[in-house]
């Protein structure tokens, strides 16, 4: 049974929102500065703040890496919110000489959009909007009470293109179609704010600690 | 897909929301902790908090009003006014804000911009600009709550303050602010254009078909209005309904 969630902090944002949307679903949270501290937790947030080079090298410099990587390996869930989903991946071309976190094959890539294309020409660049989530199997645990494409908000200029892409549980399209949403295992993780999408958000973060809760 | 986001704003003035015309002649409108979780249940993609008094020494009300504010909203808040700092955006985002906007500051002090995209992310920094028209199609940026004028043309502004890496602009026009007239086209138009971030019209919302003309005629990202909303003219979802039938993507 999941009861204390570590958030984990990159140094930079607000973490804040995801605390406070945690904390309506009954569980405790504690931010995490540094992988030495507090070993009693039962989930790990990588929340959705700050620039994949700066986090991934904060994360290793406060020994959160070890903490992350054990985490993965020893089967606990493992939630990414974001920038999150991005950091799990092996690389960023964010930050071209930056290693992420490597808990799955790919790459993290940014949205571009032909000049040739007029349509796509217009989209602004943080693609910051709701959008439509497409989710791609159904599932008893994690979409319970949710229609087949719900809206979600997103804010980000970057996306993951996994290898394997049977972990693709979710798309979206933003001038073309991106993974939105993976889910493998112990970890889950999602290219919209969970905690910034009203009910709806509210409701899939209520379903993926339950998801979590059976493993 | 693409959402066009309906936005309420909520200009506070010592902890209470309040409406004026052209920036002046403030009359209350509401309690923003009820307002905001009431616009955030209705549908508002996004809630904009504007701090109108932001004097030093109400800062620390402020944070308050933002952390009760925040508390019962579960879509983005962005929160602005006499943003001046780093610290100061710091308390903002800890007070549990999603993006803070900032004005005066980043005309008097660029570099702070640059600053705070690289320390909290570009998507968390917004910049607003508040235009006043000064000749046939030239805009200058005021500052100090629209008292000040600058000198900047507002155009060359929006395009400086995406190099200086903002995530998005609130683009207010003074002259049709409180006018019920209409968003300012062809200014929110220009800057649509000379920018690749999104651009938040603001100023002037009074009709449905104001908000239909912002996004078809200048391609606005979002739409902002504070009267038509506080005062119930017009529900959020209505305006959402609108915008649908005239073939605009927006959330229902």
């Amino acid at each position: 049974m999941i009861k204390k969630a570590g958030i984990v902090n990159y140094g930079a944002g607000n973490l804040m929102s995801i605390a406070k949307a945690i904390k309506v679903l009954g569980l405790e949270t504690t931010i995490l500065n540094n992988g030495k501290e507090s070993s009693n937790l039962d989930l790990l947030v990588l929340p959705g703040v700050g620039n994949f080079g700066a986090a991934i090298s904060t994360i290793k410099q406060n020994s959160l890496y070890e903490k992350i990587i054990h985490f993965f390996r020893s089967g606990k869930p493992i939630l990414g919110i974001c920038l999150g989903i991005q950091l799990i991946f092996e690389r960023s071309e964010e930050a071209k000489n930056a290693e992420g976190l490597k808990l799955f094959k790919g790459k993290v890539v940014k949205f571009r959009f032909s000049s040739r294309d007029t349509a796509c020409r217009r989209l602004p660049v943080p693609h910051m909007c709701w959008n439509i989530v497409k989710f791609k199997t159904s599932h008893p645990i994690l979409l319970a009470g949710l229609k087949v494409e719900e809206y979600f908000y997103f804010v980000h200029s970057y996306y993951p293109v996994p290898e394997e892409k049977d972990i693709i549980f979710a798309t979206a399209n933003y001038g073309s179609e991106f993974c939105a949403m993976v889910v493998k295992g112990n970890v889950v993780a999602t290219q919209f704010h969970l905690e910034k999408s009203g009910n709806i958000g509210l409701k899939l973060l209520k379903n993926i600690i339950h998801y979590f809760n059976k493993l | 897909m693409y959402t066009v986001r309906v936005i309420p704003c909520l200009d506070v003035k010592d902890g209470k929301v309040v409406k004026g015309v052209h920036f002046k002649h403030l009359r209350y409108a509401g309690d923003p902790v009820e307002l905001a979780k009431w616009y955030s249940e209705e549908g508002a993609d996004e809630i904009v908090f504007l701090d109108i008094t932001a004097t030093i020494e109400k800062r620390k009300t402020l944070y308050k009003v933002v952390e009760r504010t925040a508390k019962n909203v579960f879509v983005p808040l962005t929160v602005g006014g006499g943003v001046r700092s780093i610290e100061d955006i710091r308390a903002l985002l800890s007070a549990g804000a999603d993006k803070v906007a900032i004005n005066t500051a980043a005309v008097k002090c660029p570099p702070l911009v640059k600053e705070a995209t690289e320390t909290f992310g570009r998507q968390c920094i917004v910049i607003a600009i508040d235009a006043k028209r000064v000749k046939k199609h030239s805009w200058e940026v005021y500052i100090n709550a629209g008292t000040t004028p600058t000198g900047l043309d507002a155009i060359e502004w929006a395009r400086r303050a995406e190099n200086l890496g903002a995530g998005e602009l609130l683009l207010t026009s003074i002259d049709c602010d409180g006018t019920k007239q209409g968003y300012d086209i062809e200014l929110t138009g220009r800057v649509v254009d000379s920018v690749s971030v999104p651009v938040i019209a603001s100023g002037g919302a009074g009709k449905i078909e104001h908000f239909i003309e912002v996004v078809k005629k200048a391609n606005a990202a979002a739409v902002l209005a504070a009267s038509v909303f506080h005062y119930k003219k017009y529900s959020i979802r209505k305006v959402k309904v609108a915008l649908k039938e005239a073939g605009v993507n927006v959330r229902l």
